[in-house]
């Protein structure tokens, strides 16, 4: 008697979203072990996670501020994952998005906020796709491995970025009678440039608009197109696509377009809509992020809003682990960590079956 | 509706049905003031009635910035029994207002951010929430409910300067830093002015790594400056790296040597550590909240409370080990180095011509503090007549920037950014 791993052919829609749900709960239940390690009891741990993140006026608000970027994002990268195109880089199409947008708040800040938000919007798609763009031509023309040129293209603007804001971006300031530029930071862009908030939240909702139309959108793209369905042929069966006659680098640069142009969208957000100036440290990994709300989520508006929500609240209530319970900081990091892992490795079971042979 | 969908409204459902089943839930403790178990006597009067939130930029494991603020949060808490505190760790600067809301939500009423890009985010929150008490580190924005304060180095960094500039074989000391703004500068030149009054032929070689906690860069950067010629390393980072460094290279039998940052940090560099800096936060921290509590401050009066406190407060203690501000293997070391120049201390003693160890005493003395070898313990006369930052001062490119006998004073020094004379440095300013 044996172990025989098999390719499976086809797997319901039923199947695979109880894999997903199942995943979760493996990860939440690793997870309770090590809060039950740390001597708490782990529904009382993750009562008081949810109850804050999703149960408090000023937990949910802070919830729903993760949850646009993140949607915003993985509504992209599910779409060109469906072409097995692995865009890693949605960091530095996000900061791709804010430099952007930065450029044309500080350069036109006089403009009416009707006119000058929307122009960041498309200006932030732009860069971010253009910041994408590259890594699609070189795999479908060099054949290079997509997953290091995107990684890398993040480094490479996080540089620039890094650079700009001990140069040209570093920002003139006043103390006492004294002018310098010392401390590494730009200026706050011009209030016409911030973006509406429901009122007592940091809920931007003109983003928040945005990130729930890319998320119906892309999905209408995916299975309602013949754009969508080249996506999805290139994707399953690569030579297929091929002998059909679909060219790969047009998929693959139109889907790249989208899904860096949504993560410069999610950049334009965060600057407008929070930051309002660029830090040393703008970026705090939505784009990685994600990356496992789009895999959680699948190609499904319902299913990405839920895995964004639910991971935008567990960093919230994450904190509260912290408050509440004096858990190290990075225990939330552990936590997401954890989740990607089953998540990842239950998708081995979407894609193979394991039978026992005698 | 595909099965996809109605399974994921099962899962929302269930989501909310478990928080609103916690939110419903009977909460055992929650209306009294008593815990069911660890408080015996309960008195239910005696609920603190001050909650102090920290806010920190890195992890309390990274043995410097934040851990000597943790540090501080613990002393006060066993100080004062009518406070309760909690802390967040690890908040990027965009994160830390909504962080503050939720503080406050939780019923924190003293709000402590201890870095520098929360400067915006707790002005915004202070004008948010007028009846909350706002303490920001390391800013100069204030507002009617939120002060500033700083335990200030540069005294410390002169100190460690002199003691490079004797210790120096090379005549190339190294400096890793972690950005440079107008603090870290102002550090390093302190640092360099020290190195320049003993060995006026040394220069300061500084590396700048762009992070406030990056081991492997800080690492990076102390082997490049080794590998120049240096042979004595200061920092201003939130780890101990640095002298783990020059502890590996003493260990291949190389004589490289550091000064501890922030913390007590000698156990990581036994054999390497001269002597370094130490922030006692808690000492700031004693006072603003004993002024909280008898009511000294209010939400309406702190627009001009700025603690800058350094070693003449207690704040800032020199040494890599707790009472002990010189490594006593380097002592001999030190006496064996004379330095051409005449000091006049307080009580009317003249030195003349003393080694570097006197001169690193007779220094702190000046600037308010008296070491006490034979008992360990220091004495604070709370005057200072001495200040580094006395001109003659020059930058790196000739120009005077003080001239001889003035004194730079608190603006010029929180805006400083040029190099002193012996200083090899990035570009600054820039914009």
């Amino acid at each position: 008697m044996r172990l025989v791993v098999e390719k499976r052919t086809v797997a319901s829609r039923r199947f695979s979203v109880a894999v997903r749900v199942a995943s979760v709960a493996a990860a939440l239940l690793t997870m309770a072990a090590v809060f039950a390690g740390y001597g708490l009891d782990p529904v009382r741990v993750y009562g008081g996670i949810f109850s804050k993140a999703f149960g408090t006026p000023v937990g949910l608000a802070e919830t729903v501020v993760r949850m646009i970027p993140l949607l915003l994002i993985s509504s992209g990268l599910a779409l060109v994952f469906k072409a097995q195109f692995w865009n890693i880089g949605a960091e530095g199409q996000f900061l791709a998005g804010a430099m952007a947008a930065f450029v044309v708040a500080t350069s036109l800040p006089d403009l009416p906020p009707h006119l000058l938000i929307p122009l960041m919007f498309a200006v932030g798609f732009l860069a971010g796709a253009a910041w994408g763009v590259p890594t699609a031509f070189m795999r479908a023309k060099l054949n290079v491995n997509e997953v290091i040129t995107t990684l890398m293209f993040t480094y490479i603007l996080d540089w620039i970025f890094q650079w700009t804001l001990s140069g040209p971006w570093k920002a003139r300031e006043t103390v006492g009678q004294l002018t310098y530029s010392g401390f590494r930071h730009s200026v706050v862009i011009t209030e016409n440039a911030w973006l509406p908030l429901i009122e007592g939240t940091r809920v931007h909702w003109p983003t928040l608009a945005l990130a729930v139309a890319a998320a119906i959108a892309a999905y209408l793209v995916v299975s309602r197109t013949t754009f969508g369905y080249e996506l999805r042929v290139v994707g399953d069966n690569p030579e297929a696509a091929r002998a059909a006659g679909i060219s790969y680098s047009k998929v693959v640069s139109v889907g790249m377009i989208i899904s860096g142009g949504l993560a410069g969208m999610a950049g334009v957000g965060e600057l407008a809509g929070i930051q309002h100036r660029f830090t040393a440290e703008f970026l705090t990994g939505y784009g990685y992020d994600a990356i496992i709300t789009a895999w959680l989520g699948g190609m499904n508006p319902v299913g990405l809003l839920v895995a964004n929500f639910l991971l935008g609240g567990l960093v919230v209530g994450g904190d509260y682990l912290q408050i509440k319970f004096r858990l190290p900081g990075g225990m939330i990091d552990m936590f997401n960590g954890t989740i990607l892992f089953f998540v990842l490795a239950f998708e081995f079971l979407l894609r193979y079956r394991i039978r026992i042979r005698r | 509706m595909s099965s996809t969908q109605w399974a994921a409204i099962a899962l929302i459902l269930f989501v909310v049905g478990v928080g609103i089943g916690y939110m419903a839930a009977p909460k055992g403790a929650a209306p009294a003031q008593c815990p069911p178990c660890e408080c015996p006597p309960c008195q239910p009067q005696a609920a603190p009635q001050y909650k102090a939130a920290f806010i920190y930029i890195g992890p309390i494991g990274d043995y410097g910035w934040t851990h000597e603020h943790e540090m501080a949060r613990r002393a006060v808490q066993e100080m004062f029994p009518w406070l309760n505190t909690t802390y967040i760790e690890s908040v990027p600067p965009d994160q830390a207002e909504g962080k503050m809301e939720e503080l406050i939500s939780e019923g924190y009423n003293i709000i402590f951010t201890t870095s520098f890009d929360y400067m915006d985010p707790t002005i915004n929150e202070a004008k948010k929430h007028s009846d909350v008490f706002f303490f920001h580190c390391s800013g100069y924005k204030r507002w009617k409910n939120s002060g500033t304060y700083f335990a200030d180095f540069y005294q410390l960094y002169y100190l460690n300067g002199l003691m490079a500039g004797a210790l120096t074989r090379t005549g190339k000391v190294g400096y890793v830093a972690a950005f440079t703004i107008p603090e870290v500068v102002r550090h390093i030149n302190a640092f360099a002015i020290g190195v320049h009054e003993v060995n006026p032929d040394a220069v300061v070689l500084v590396r700048e790594i762009g992070a406030w906690y990056n081991p492997d860069l800080a690492a990076d950067a102390a082997e490049s400056l080794i590998s120049e010629g240096v042979d004595v390393l200061a920092f201003t980072e939130d780890s101990p790296t640095v002298l783990q460094v020059a502890q590996q290279h003493h260990d291949r039998g190389e004589r490289v040597l550091a000064f501890g940052h922030y913390s007590p940090m000698k156990q990581y560099g036994p054999d390497v550590c001269v002597s370094g800096q130490i922030a006692h936060w808690d000492r700031i921290l004693e006072d603003i909240l004993a002024k909280i509590y008898s009511g000294v401050y209010t939400t309406q009066n702190l627009e001009n409370v700025d603690y800058w406190w350094k070693l003449k407060e207690g704040a800032v203690e020199l040494g890599c080990a707790d009472n002990e501000p010189i490594n006593p293997i380097f002592i001999d070391e030190l006496r064996q180095v004379h330095v051409n120049e005449t000091v006049l201390l307080p009580n009317g003693t003249v030195l003349e011509n003393p080694d570097v160890y006197k001169l690193v005493m007779a220094r702190m003395i000046q600037m308010g503090v008296v070491w006490h070898p034979d008992t360990g313990t220091y004495t604070f006369t709370n005057d200072e007549c001495f200040d580094p930052f006395t001109g003659p001062l020059y930058d790196n490119q000739g120009h005077l920037m003080a001239p001889e006998g003035q004194r730079l004073g608190h603006d010029a020094l929180w805006t400083m950014q040029w190099w002193y004379q012996n200083v090899q440095g990035p570009p600054l300013g820039g914009g």
